[in-house]
């Protein structure tokens, strides 16, 4: 176990964030399950009591006379926000005075940093550079991500949920959001900080970063573990794979969802349930083909001449 | 359920904030002036390094001048001088007369000048107008026109006011004519003036040379100079920015006094009373070889190519000339300091210039002799 490179990569100013970001995630998912924990136990005793829920207020205490049933947004949340703004702006203030920014010295292109990280923020970009072709990681899937977000509230027909924190009421958009955001984004920022090392190479947290690290890493494409050589066998086979996951997987994905979430399903109209369903296998497919590299080495699923996946 | 018990009141509407932002914004106020404390300071270490330069340098001018003050009249006492001061004030009294009187005449003419230009611009600036509509009209009649109402005009005459109060009409051409006249003959009587002050300037040059000459440090004249420019002084960053060499060298931002004409010591810049010099001190001495500058003038070549160190950094001495783990050319320690001769000097043989080379001579000789570079490169 290698404490110094540990700590040498914890305390560098430019990872300072993601070493933050780690307890702030746990602690804010923790107090995020917990009201809602504690929102859909009394949501569970007001259905069993009409008279309660008449008369019972915003909180999951027990209602008083004294107490107002709603209170204004001015100033009751504003000053509390507003507290909140200046004491984050304190810390903003702090840390950027203490903690420079990671200047090093004068670029040299003969010389290049190894490895060479982008910022905090696009590791998570980065890390996706592994598993895909550049243009798929650097603009067809940022791309997909903003406009996924965009979607949302377009396909979003849940009604309830809004304005407290409940699990039960919105299991699938809670669930998906902390598969999106944790698996996906966070895990991937956490991986391109601190488990990428020189060239690359995946370095457990604390085993050295030894820039003269061998491995015997070999890929191989999917149709070629298959036999299949020629090139329109593999356009033909992969594209049976990829059609046969979206297949597949939209068919689990419907069946599910009618199982489960009938509600939903009944409220939402064809369209908004297409695109439901095209963007949740994308996002699906992400960690999948990450784990098809990972584990088994495979580098490309369909192979044509015009683009690889 | 929560287990605390239920307040009474509700304890969103009625829980008071006051302490929170109390405390919060003296904080932030507090983070506010150290923002701007570590902007105008805490960053730009170089600022006070200015700041003390100025005190201790005006200090130390001031008793240099009234030493150079003193030598400098011992050497107006000699019998050499006092002759060339004879020449002087002989030179300037014979010329007196004619130059007064030229100076006179120039001041007539400037007069005259004046008030043909006041005229003649007017009119050129009219001229100047129609010729370009000439040069741009698009089509031949028009050319033709317009260039009829210039001939016009030029034929036209207007009256120039002398200072005498005489006044006199000139056509385009005349006037002109005139204007350039004047201002030959006043350019004519300048260089009569010129010849005239000669033998005057040769007599004070002579003088101030021997002055100059005599004295061991610098005049009184020349460290009111430098005590002017000391008092001037607003700190700011000193680059040295040699574009083709990619050199960007502010090490004089702190080392303020490397180039001073003057020579300066630790303990010469020292505190007064102070029993060894503080870094203010180390830093502001003059470069240890005024000579080895003189010949690599440092707006040339800068600082780093001799001296190597991070010449761009002015944050901390650690990034300036420190080991810094940024900067791969840290600075050459005292015992090698010759090394950086190499940078340019790689194939010379001998570098010795003063106390300065030997070591690398040496050592370039021994490099030879013992047959090093049939392994390592030079």
């Amino acid at each position: 176990m290698d404490w110094r490179q540990l700590w040498e990569i914890m305390s560098a100013p430019d990872n300072v964030p993601i070493v933050g970001l780690i307890p702030l995630l746990i602690f804010y998912i923790y107090l995020a399950w917990k009201q809602a924990h504690a929102n859909d136990v009394l949501i569970e005793q007001l259905e069993g009591d009409a008279a309660l829920a008449k008369t019972h207020h915003r909180k999951t205490w027990p209602f008083q006379a004294g107490w107002q049933k709603e209170v204004h947004v001015w100033p009751f949340l504003l000053r509390i926000e507003f507290l909140a703004a200046i004491i984050v702006t304190i810390i903003l203030m702090v840390w950027s005075i203490t903690l420079n920014a990671p200047l090093e010295e004068p670029a040299n292109p003969n010389l290049t940093m190894n490895p060479a990280k982008a910022p905090w923020y696009f590791l998570g970009l980065q890390e996706m550079l592994v598993y895909f072709d550049p243009w798929i990681a650097g603009v067809v899937m940022p791309t997909l991500i903003i406009i996924g977000l965009m979607v949302i509230p377009y396909i979003d027909t849940n009604p309830m949920g809004s304005g407290y924190y409940t699990w039960k009421q919105r299991r699938f958009a809670i669930s998906t959001f902390l598969f999106g955001f944790i698996i996906l984004w966070v895990t991937m920022i956490i991986i391109g900080t601190f488990i990428r090392g020189p060239g690359w190479q995946w370095f457990w947290p604390g085993q050295t970063w030894d820039h003269n690290r061998l491995i015997y890493e070999v890929n191989r494409d999917l149709p070629d573990i298959f036999g299949i050589t020629s090139n329109l066998g593999k356009g033909i086979f992969g594209a049976i794979i990829v059609g046969g996951y979206f297949a597949l997987g939209g068919f689990a994905v419907f069946s599910l969802f009618r199982r489960y979430m009938p509600k939903d399903f009944a409220r939402m109209s064809l369209l908004q349930f297409a695109i439901t369903q095209v963007f949740l296998l994308i996002m699906l497919a992400l960690p999948l083909k990450m784990m098809l590299r990972l584990l088994w080495h495979i580098k490309y699923v369909w192979i044509t001449p015009w683009f690889n996946i | 359920m929560p287990d605390k018990p239920v307040p009474d009141n509700d304890p969103i509407v009625t829980k008071s904030y006051a302490a929170h932002y109390m405390i919060a914004t003296v904080l932030l106020m507090a983070t506010l002036l150290w923002a701007l404390w570590d902007e105008a300071f805490g960053m730009r270490p170089w600022k006070a390094y200015q700041h003390v330069w100025k005190d201790r340098y005006t200090a130390f001018l001031k008793t240099a001048r009234s030493k150079s003050a003193a030598s400098q009249k011992e050497v107006e006492a000699s019998p050499d001088y006092q002759k060339l001061k004879e020449n002087l004030d002989q030179a300037t009294q014979q010329a007196t007369p004619h130059i007064r009187d030229v100076q006179k005449q120039i001041g007539d003419l400037n007069a005259k000048v004046l008030a043909v230009q006041s005229v003649f611009t007017d009119r050129r600036a009219y001229v100047n107008a129609l010729t370009y509509q000439i040069e741009t009209a698009s089509s031949q009649s028009l050319k033709q026109s317009i260039q009829k109402d210039l001939d016009k005009y030029k034929a036209e005459t207007a009256a120039v006011e002398y200072p005498d109060g005489s006044r006199k009409s000139y056509n385009f051409e005349e006037l002109e004519k005139t204007y350039n006249d004047l201002k030959d003959e006043r350019a004519k009587l300048n260089a009569d003036l010129g010849d005239t002050l000669k033998p005057v300037t040769q007599a004070k040059n002579a003088m101030d040379d021997y002055v100059n000459d005599h004295m061991v440090d610098l005049t009184p004249t020349q460290i009111a100079g430098l005590e002017k420019k000391t008092d001037d002084l607003e700190p700011s960053i000193q680059q040295i920015n040699v574009a083709e060499a990619n050199i960007v060298d502010r090490c004089e931002s702190c080392h303020i006094g490397i180039r001073e004409p003057i020579k300066l010591t630790a303990a010469s810049m020292s505190p007064k009373g102070a029993k060894t010099p503080d870094d203010y001190a180390k830093a502001f001495v003059s470069h240890s070889n005024a000579q080895l500058l003189s010949v690599h003038d440092p707006e040339k070549f800068g600082c780093s190519p001799c001296h190597q160190g991070n010449g761009r950094a002015t944050t901390s001495i650690e990034k300036a000339h420190g080991n810094y783990e940024h900067w791969l050319w840290p600075l050459y320690v005292r015992q090698n300091f010759e090394a950086g001769c190499q940078t340019c000097h790689a194939s010379d043989m001998m570098l010795i210039s003063g106390d300065v080379g030997w070591t690398i001579s040496r050592g370039k000789d021994l490099f030879r002799q013992r047959g090093c570079m049939g392994c390592h490169r030079y």
